[in-house]
């Protein structure tokens, strides 16, 4: 069969029982095939790819380690997003007690070579801000939604809220973000 | 409440920037996870050794005064050294059990 064949979810649980048993192998296909989401979603959440890189290995640490007792109730996914936003919720708290250096939240900079590059790299910065200025509840569950594809009852399930909570949050970061940007936001020009 | 219903035409602006930021693919990130990974293998098996180490070195302790007392100078350093060598290096789970059932027997 050829792999496209394959269901994914049903890869990702063939793959899990392989970890369980303890393939490294199959760990290192299980890490390929989800680590680009899980680090594009916590770059979302906290501005600096270098600490989404260190909260992403950490979801797969703490994967690997409850392998065993894992039961394919949910999809993959899910779960690793469950685990990802459990992190949040810690490397938030430990930030509030402690504030990180300026440079931790920076931005990722942007070539600007070009005017048209600055102008860009304007308009994404001013849409991370507002990003970044939402709850977090709202912030979670619109990235959830939006850019990572998930269903409303696999948001509850991950961010351990009611459907009804988590459609809330995002009509409230739809609001949001729509005033902050204004009717004339083009984040492609 | 339908996240559909009220669209507005800046919604799919506002869904195609978050979606700009989907996916991140770092290169060398499964090479790094499998090191991150063994290092957790090896602390959870000094976690699980630690009580037997700190049992076995407390057994050692308690163990010198009596072999110094009786005479027993070359037992006493040897299980001096075993002792300082399970506190600080964590030997295997057997050697740490064998030098205990040693000290047991010996005292």
């Amino acid at each position: 069969m050829a792999e496209s064949d394959v269901d994914p979810d049903e890869e990702d649980r063939r793959l899990m029982g392989r970890v369980a048993a303890g393939d490294d192998h199959a760990l290192r296909l299980l890490v390929e095939r989800h680590h680009g989401r899980l680090v594009g979603y916590l770059t979302s959440q906290l501005g600096s790819l270098a600490t989404a890189e260190e909260l992403a290995l950490e979801v797969f640490v703490r994967l690997h380690r409850a392998a065993p007792r894992w039961r394919p109730e949910a999809k993959l996914s899910t779960y690793l997003f469950h685990i990802a936003h459990n992190l949040l919720l810690n490397e938030r708290r430990r930030r509030a007690r402690k504030p990180a250096g300026a440079l931790e939240d920076a931005p990722e900079p942007a070539d600007l070579s070009h005017r048209s590059d600055r102008e860009v790299a304007d308009i994404q910065e001013a849409f991370r801000l507002a990003v970044a200025g939402l709850p977090e509840e709202q912030r979670s569950a619109i990235l959830l939604l939006v850019q990572q594809d998930l269903s409303y009852e696999a948001i509850a399930e991950v961010m351990g809220a009611g459907v009804p909570a988590v459609k809330t949050w995002i009509h409230r970061a739809r609001l949001r973000l729509r005033e902050a940007m204004g009717p004339d936001f083009r984040p492609e020009t | 409440m339908n996240d559909m219903a009220d669209r507005l035409p800046i919604d799919d602006r506002i869904d195609a920037a978050l979606r700009a930021g989907r996916e991140r693919r770092a290169p060398g990130f499964a090479d790094r996870a499998l090191v991150a990974v063994a290092r957790e293998r090896r602390r959870a098996r000094i976690l699980a050794f630690f009580p037997y180490a700190v049992a076995a070195a407390a057994c050692l302790t308690l163990a010198l005064p009596l072999l110094t007392a009786s005479g027993h100078d070359a037992e006493a350093e040897r299980l001096a050294h075993a002792a300082a060598a399970l506190e600080v290096g964590l030997p295997s789970l057997d050697d740490a059990e064998a030098l205990a059932a040693f000290v047991v027997s010996g005292s």
